[in-house]
């Protein structure tokens, strides 16, 4: 701007049809990106006053009970979201906890690997995880992961994490086929190429002058990635957490099919849990417009909506303050 | 060179899916009946309803074609509830329910309307107990109280009382429902209402209930999947789905004090008894009827008696007609039970009452 300035005559003269188209392109351009951005806030806040307007009649009725009550009784029109919210948070808790140390290794393996016979093949795998219909995931969880879980994985963990004084509540054997472990393992599954595809393009990004300063510093390469790599990409790593936790959240028929859809709270993850996505699918079909129950699933989606903001927002500060104390 | 390589790899995996796709895509669009929209003159009739029957009513119309090639019956399983709630709002043909209409409902509809079953089906108990292989014989009361979680171990007194001669395991028994809203919940929870007080106190009927213990599955297929993977567990399935899974099912006591295995004549026999006009109060639970499966139904279909318009009026007749006599002659391989002689003539004895502006509707000779 200062050059157009100092020069205005001769420049001006010569470039004005393309000034003025560029002028025209840009308008155009910061029209349309204002006119998309009012659109999508519009749109959440349509999305957020139906399931506002239909959930009211519940939260009229039942008032904070809602949030603390375990019935779930359609016939006596009972309703209370406890038992789904716990399930959700166990089930997302779960499957982010085990998907992203997995991810984020795979992310560096995918990026520090030299050789392309490992990597090419890799990268293309976890590209194919990711476009996997979810429905697949469920089928191929229920008729093959939770036969090979309950027949392997859970008597393990029962005969030694179970052993442990707290830990052993987390691991009571139920004879139930579907549980919230199983459930949480599929979702780590399902969420893993998501946050491995977004981890490694933010670690692509880290500028090599960073990890070869470490490395003159003779750090090893494992230290190069903890003390220059990792902290670098430290917001881009929750931004893709989040991401994977959204569909964790989210996820409907795989978990349906996984987790047994039973009611009631149990600490054990092997017992029968039940999500709110899953209870939305399972019920609204059916639900009778006589009662509370179709009211009460609406206010139960809106209860989703808010855990995610929550979490997002929560993230969001986890992040802004673990870069203050870091600087 | 690599990326390349991996770019060829899926264009010819991409294409290999297209084709299948397409080949798919062609296939059912020749086994489509009425693939010839230029010859269609008839109506189209469009039906709403109950999930229940509609395996049947998709079969029905697939073979109406070859009896009357200009109609085209489409119909959508929506549910009970979403079937009624079209009726009544007049979007659709007709309706369909596995509940007769209620008064509440009654009193929405405007005009006068005809209520008929169309077909019979039953709500089967089912096991997974490997170690036993006579067929169990169970009641009404000890059903409810394994679903209630009263009782928990498969050698309990009460079963072992029903199954003198049976060594029953000490297997922990572990229950499966249907975690979906279904009709065949509501048919389930509605006989063990009147079969053990318990039970209608503390859980009642509907389409989806507070199962007081096990867990719960989607679908038939859902249960039958969760129930074929755990030893000792019990579930409830409709009467086609149980007979083609392998799942050993149980006979149940009958008012008479008999214990019926469910079949397609056990299920014929309970609708053997079932009276015109349909009512909210009409049920073929508990029949009777000697031979009766006690945990039976039927489902019914709702049409409107005025109509205006005449081609589609013909159609109407002219289909549920047919179903209700030759069309009954299908439900043997579907799994589905046929009405009765007597309320299968009954029930076209009610379509005789469609009009189109006054005057009765007779149907086609091609159906008769």
């Amino acid at each position: 701007m200062s050059e157009v300035s100092q020069s205005p005559r001769t420049e001006h003269d010569a470039e004005t049809p393309v000034r003025r188209r560029l002028r025209i392109g840009d308008s155009v351009l910061s029209g349309t990106t204002v006119l998309i951005s009012v659109g999508l806030v519009a749109l959440l806040a349509a999305l957020l006053w139906v399931l506002e307007q239909g959930a009211a009649p519940a939260f009229m009725k039942y008032g904070l009970n809602f949030f603390t009550s375990r019935q779930w009784d359609p016939v006596n029109d009972r309703f209370g979201a406890l038992p789904y919210i716990y399930g959700t948070v166990v089930t997302s808790t779960l499957a982010i906890l085990s998907a992203l140390p997995i991810s984020v290794g795979l992310a560096l393996l995918l990026n520090e690997v030299r050789s392309r016979l490992l990597r090419n093949p890799l990268t293309v795998l976890v590209d194919l995880l990711a476009a996997i219909p979810s429905v697949v995931y469920g089928l191929w969880g229920l008729f093959v992961l939770a036969p090979f879980l309950n027949r392997y994985l859970a008597p393990a963990l029962g005969a030694t994490l179970g052993k442990l004084p707290i830990l052993s509540a987390l691991f009571v054997p139920t004879p139930a086929v579907g549980n919230m472990l199983n459930a949480g393992i599929i979702l780590a599954i399902m969420i893993i190429p998501i946050i491995t595809a977004v981890t490694r393009e933010v670690i692509a990004t880290v500028p090599h002058d960073l990890r070869e300063a470490a490395m003159a510093l003779g750090a090893t390469r494992y230290e190069a990635i903890r003390m220059a790599v990792l902290p670098h990409a430290r917001s881009g790593i929750v931004g893709a957490t989040m991401l994977g936790l959204g569909r964790a959240l989210g996820e409907t028929i795989a978990v349906s099919m996984l987790i047994g859809n039973g009611l009631g709270i149990s600490a054990s993850l092997l017992a029968p849990g039940y999500t709110i996505p899953a209870i939305i699918a399972n019920e609204f079909r059916e639900a009778t417009s006589t009662g509370m129950q179709h009211s009460a699933l609406l206010a139960l989606a809106l209860v989703l909506v808010a855990i995610a903001l929550f979490l997002a927002a929560a993230s969001r500060l986890l992040v802004r303050r673990s870069e203050r104390m870091g600087s | 060179m690599r990326t390349k390589r991996f770019v060829s790899v899926f264009a010819v995996i991409a294409l290999a899916v297209g084709a299948l796709t397409l080949a798919g895509c062609g296939q059912s669009t020749t086994s489509t009946p009425g693939g010839t929209p230029a010859a269609f003159t008839g109506a189209a009739l469009v039906g709403a309803g109950a999930t229940f029957p509609g395996p049947v009513y998709s079969q029905w119309a697939q073979s109406f074609v070859k009896v009357e090639p200009s109609a085209q019956v489409n119909y959508q399983a929506i549910g009970s509830g979403g079937g009624v709630q079209q009726f009544i709002s007049k979007t659709v043909d007709f309706g369909a329910t596995d509940v007769s209409l209620i008064a509440s409902e009654t009193a929405k509809v405007s005009t006068p309307f005809i209520q008929f079953p169309t077909c019979l089906g039953a709500v089967v108990v089912s096991y997974n107990l490997p170690a036993v292989t006579t067929p169990l014989k169970l009641d009404g009361a000890t059903i409810a109280n394994i679903f209630l979680g009263k009782i928990t171990k498969w050698n309990d007194p009460a079963i072992a009382a029903l199954n003198s001669g049976v060594t029953l395991p000490a297997t922990a028994i572990q229950v499966v429902h249907r975690a979906d809203g279904s009709g065949t919940t509501s048919i389930f929870t509605k006989w063990l209402k009147g079969q053990s007080p318990d039970w209608a106190s503390k859980v009642g009927a509907g389409k989806s209930v507070q199962w007081p213990t096990g867990q719960g599955g989607n679908g038939n297929a859902g249960v039958a999947a969760s129930m074929k993977q755990t030893a000792g567990s019990i579930g409830y399935l409709e009467l086609q789905y149980a007979l083609s899974s392998g799942l050993p099912v149980a006979s149940v006591k009958a008012p008479d004090g008999q214990f019926v295995v469910p079949n397609v004549d056990s299920v014929a026999k309970a609708a053997s008894d079932l009276s015109f006009p349909i009512t909210e109060t009409t049920s073929i639970l508990d029949s009777k009827v000697a031979g009766a499966y006690p945990i039976s139904s039927t489902t019914y279909i709702l049409i409107y008696t005025d109509q205006t318009d005449q081609a589609k009026a013909q159609t109407l007749v002219d289909f549920w007609t047919w179903a209700l006599t030759k069309g009954q002659a299908e439900l043997g391989t579907l799994n589905y039970a046929p009405l009765p002689d007597s309320v299968a003539k009954a029930s076209v004895a009610e379509l005789a009452k469609i009009t189109v502006n006054g005057t009765a509707v007779t149907p086609s000779a091609v159906v008769k």
